[in-house]
């Protein structure tokens, strides 16, 4: 019975080598890397609507959330200023990302893990590629938590843990301690797709892809990338800080709950909902919805800051734009 | 992981307590293993190497499987996807000043009346729409998509005949594909690429031309049949089992355009045809 046993073992030996070549055949995705595509344009470069939730698959509590949120207050709060932004950000944000190799030389292929930053306001996401254990369960989560990655081809298969609760969208779409998020890094020559996608059991009833291309911008980058938030909490807010507010409507409190209406979007479509991401939504939508008439005059066109184009003049006086009367403040891009 | 795996293989047998003379025992079994797989990959046998004189098809080499049913997700742009929007609003696509013109001059119920609801259904602007997508082999060289919304078809040829290269413009142009199997870096992956056998890892590039105008979207923003379209299909599947299709598209259009147009849009597999609903096309749904 040895020999089989020696012939297993060998063939077991071999066969995790060839796996492990597989694994360890990496891409070079160093870099710096600018988006290049519009996805949510709007909200990318002016931040969304207070009350625009649509297209997220939040469940019953999520709607909860967001039906009470106050983004233009929230991030007043004292211990909320210094907040990062999650990992999934990368895909939201107008920023370039630098991703670095972390190990040895990149050309001896022994890379440990791959490094993603961007601006100050988020922590570097360290995706370990070397089988890095995963911290103990109770451990202290962080933004940007603990990333395991793995190679399947060309792609980056990364699986991130232990992420504190946070944000998911600038508007307050709620992201909780117990969130996942599954990202895929797929260099296609000059172009990087990054696919991710979020699971939350809390505030999500189905996970919530999303997906963005970035183009390699010879050189370094154009802005200086600090190695960490050092953001210092200072300014005293009056009303949050007083131990007795908290920067939330209460329910049925929200002045803009019904933002949304301006595009003939239900309110309860505006809250967000698993229904809404699939496809057969739209003919339930269609007995609730009419196109508004008129022309359109206002978020019309949106600046195309990220490739610096603009948007050509409206035919008529009334420029489109945020200018309108009565709007709160939206969170700006940090 | 790569050094890591044969230090595994030691310690394992240090575990077991394995003498020297067992260890050259394995170390034989893995050598002899190494010998069989090489000649397996290297060697040519007949029927070997009749294949590389005869390349596979597009199905044969195709690195990733995009058959079956695909729903599309709509978690980015909803608002410019699911309803059709007020005259005016054209939100992140870089038109220039004369597609303004013309999206502000377009008059829905006049193209309706000319039956032409299938304008917003053209290959530039179809994979942005809330639908299903069958996708199949129509022939060893030749990818089916077919979308239930506005009941269209586009064809991914592999290796279209010069004949078809070319054509007079159509709703869904002349697309032809082309596999990019994974191949850098060293492995058994590229060496296998290298043999004539198929990849395990890759993605689908796709160019559309030959398209005849149509709109992106239906409150009519243009497209010319000037545009050029190039398409990255990309599959990802997640630990917990969900297969993600994610197309990255390029539209350039020098009638229309500022810088191209670059969008993604991402699909989820399904397990059936149940969701799967023909419509036809219209310009106010």
């Amino acid at each position: 019975m040895r020999a089989p046993r020696r012939a297993l073992l060998g063939l077991s030996s071999l066969s995790l080598l060839l796996f492990a070549s597989i694994a360890s055949a990496q891409v070079d995705l160093s870099g710096n890397w600018r988006p290049i595509d519009s996805p949510d344009q709007l909200d990318q470069a002016e931040g969304p609507a207070p009350v625009d939730y649509v297209g997220i698959p939040l469940n019953d509590q999520g709607r909860a959330m967001t039906a009470t949120a106050d983004p233009s207050a929230e991030q007043d709060e004292l211990y909320r200023e210094c907040t990062t932004w999650q990992v999934n950000y990368f895909v939201e944000g107008p920023f370039n990302i630098q991703i670095s190799p972390i190990g040895t030389a990149f050309d001896s292929n022994d890379v440990q893990a791959w490094q993603m930053s961007g601006t100050p306001d988020r922590q570097p996401e360290l995706i370990w590629v070397n089988g890095h254990p995963p911290p103990p369960p109770l451990t202290l989560h962080t933004y940007a938590g603990f990333a395991s990655g793995h190679w399947e081809g060309d792609t980056l298969a990364v699986h991130i843990i232990d992420m504190k609760d946070n944000w998911m969208l600038r508007n307050d779409a709620p992201e909780s301690n117990q969130a996942t998020v599954d990202m895929f890094l797929n260099r296609q020559g000059e172009l990087l797709t990054m696919l991710f996608v979020i699971r939350d059991p809390v505030y999500l009833g189905a996970p919530y892809p999303r997906a963005r291309a970035f183009q390699l911008v010879p050189g370094s980058p154009s802005y200086s990338i600090p190695s960490g938030n050092d953001c210092m909490p200072a300014e005293v807010i009056s009303d949050f800080s007083d131990g007795y507010h908290a920067a939330r409507f209460l329910p049925g409190k929200n002045p803009d709950v019904d933002e949304m209406q301006r595009y003939h979007i239900p309110t309860s479509v505006a809250l967000g909902g698993v229904q809404e991401i699939y496809p057969q939504f739209q003919k339930v939508l269609d007995k609730q919805y009419s196109i508004p008439g008129g022309y359109c005059q206002r978020d019309c066109c949106a600046a195309q800051a990220i490739r610096g184009t603009q948007c050509p003049a409206p035919p008529k006086a009334g420029a489109p734009g945020r200018a309108a009367a009565g709007e709160r403040p939206r969170r700006q891009a940090r | 992981m790569r050094r890591s795996t044969p230090a595994a293989g030691t310690r394992l047998g240090e575990r077991r307590g394995l003498g020297g003379l067992r260890a050259l025992g394995a170390l034989g079994a893995l050598g002899a293993c190494a010998l069989l797989v090489a000649s397996a990959a290297w060697a040519q046998p007949p029927g070997r190497g009749a294949a590389l004189t005869h390349p596979m098809s597009a199905q044969q080499a195709a690195p990733v499987d995009l058959t079956g049913y695909w729903g599309s997700i709509i978690t980015q742009d909803w608002l410019y996807r699911v309803v059709v929007n007020q005259r005016g609003n054209y939100v992140g696509i870089p038109i220039n000043v004369h597609a303004r013109e013309v999206a502000d001059a377009w008059n829905r119920s006049t193209d309706e009346a000319a039956g032409k609801q299938c304008e917003a259904y053209g290959a530039p602007a179809i994979l942005r729409l809330p639908e299903h997508l069958h996708i199949s082999w129509l022939d060893p060289q030749t990818l089916q998509v077919q979308i239930d919304a506005g009941m269209q078809t586009r064809l991914l040829r592999f290796a279209p005949t010069p004949g078809q290269m070319h054509g007079p413009p159509s709703l869904q142009g002349i697309s032809v594909a082309q596999w990019m199997p994974y191949q850098e870096g060293p492995g058994f992956v590229g060496a296998a690429t290298r043999r004539g056998m198929r990849a395990h890892y890759g993605w689908l590039q796709v160019t559309t031309t030959d398209m005849q105008p149509g709109l992106l979207r239906k409150n009519g923003v243009p497209y010319s049949g000037e545009t050029h379209m190039s398409e990255n299909w990309a599959v990802n599947a997640d630990p917990e089992g969900d297969r993600w299709l994610v197309v990255t598209t390029t539209l350039d259009d020098p009638t229309y355009l500022q810088v191209p147009y670059i969008l993604e849009d991402i699909f989820q597999k399904q397990p059936d045809a149940t969701q799967w609903d023909p419509s036809p096309c219209s310009l106010s749904h």
